[in-house]
């Protein structure tokens, strides 16, 4: 038994479908540094904040395009011109001292990450239903 | 019901259920003291913050609305040799991670998760050597 469907605006459809399927990659990519620099701004103020001693830590925070979207890096050259390799060793430093910079902390970038995932499923739903609003309007 | 004592819990089963013959320290690690050598080989559990707890509707009293306590546990080991330090890491490690439904104490685990590899910390300045690593936790109330 043969069936066939038709539809007068087949074309339109595969068109939206087609600039959907598209631009849920770069939407996807535009989200992932926008919340990375959510994250990065959250780490310089909110506690847990990165702590400040000479300032060079906090100097290389920064956001780079990693193969998955982007991350917030810390380490590296500072302002000042010395090299930071122990951003690691204060991020994952949980014995308890005494911080110079009220709030300050160690886990500065991870506590955030885990606090912005719980956000993360209704950002991305909304971004989602962007896309979805956007095609009905140009192809409808 | 109160909320559980997650590093608490995670040291009695480190030293009831799993044998561990070493100190375990809860939310810091004992500092290396010079006079006392037994001070160094030693492993800690650390809770940070970073997850909310599961909440259900109503709850009169506070606390009582949530039903699922997350956290986040920093599992520490330090030993004079480098290599113990990562092998005792790596037994509990193997013994944690993707445990499900256990009860420690009277409170009920759902899972342990690690969530970042065995790495090293630190070396301290009489040789002694952190390795660390991480776990999601959670517990029902």
């Amino acid at each position: 038994m043969k069936v066939k469907v038709q539809s007068k605006n087949l074309d339109q459809i595969v068109a939206g479908l087609v600039m959907l399927v598209n631009r849920i990659p770069i939407a996807a990519k535009q989200s992932s540094r926008l919340m990375a620099e959510g994250i990065l701004n959250d780490s310089k103020t909110i506690p847990p904040m990165c702590p400040v001693d000479t300032g060079d830590l906090e100097s290389t925070g920064h956001v780079e395009p990693v193969s998955e979207g982007y991350a917030v890096v810390y380490g590296g050259s500072s302002e000042s011109g010395k090299f930071v390799d122990y951003a690691a060793y204060v991020h994952d430093d949980l014995r308890a001292r005494k911080y110079k910079k009220p709030g300050s902390g160690p886990k500065f970038v991870e506590a955030h990450v885990l606090r912005r995932a719980d956000e993360a499923p209704e950002h991305i739903s909304d971004i989602l239903q962007e896309l979805v609003d956007d095609m009905e309007r140009t192809y409808r | 019901m109160a909320a559980p004592n997650i590093p608490d819990d995670i040291r009695s089963y480190m030293i009831n259920t799993l044998g561990v013959s070493l100190p375990v320290d809860v939310n810091d690690v004992n500092p290396i003291q010079v006079s006392d050598k037994t001070s160094v080989n030693r492993y800690a559990v650390i809770e940070y913050l970073g997850l909310s707890a599961t909440r259900t509707h109503g709850g009169s009293t506070p606390g009582s609305d949530i039903a699922l306590d997350n956290t986040m546990v920093q599992i520490v080991s330090r030993h004079r040799s480098a290599q113990t330090a990562r092998d005792n890491l790596k037994t509990i490690v193997d013994a944690l991670d993707g445990l499900q439904d256990v009860t420690i104490g009277s409170v009920q685990y759902t899972y342990f998760q690690r969530t970042s590899p065995i790495r090293k910390h630190e070396k301290a300045e009489d040789g002694s050597v952190t390795f660390i690593t991480e776990f999601r936790v959670q517990a029902r109330r």
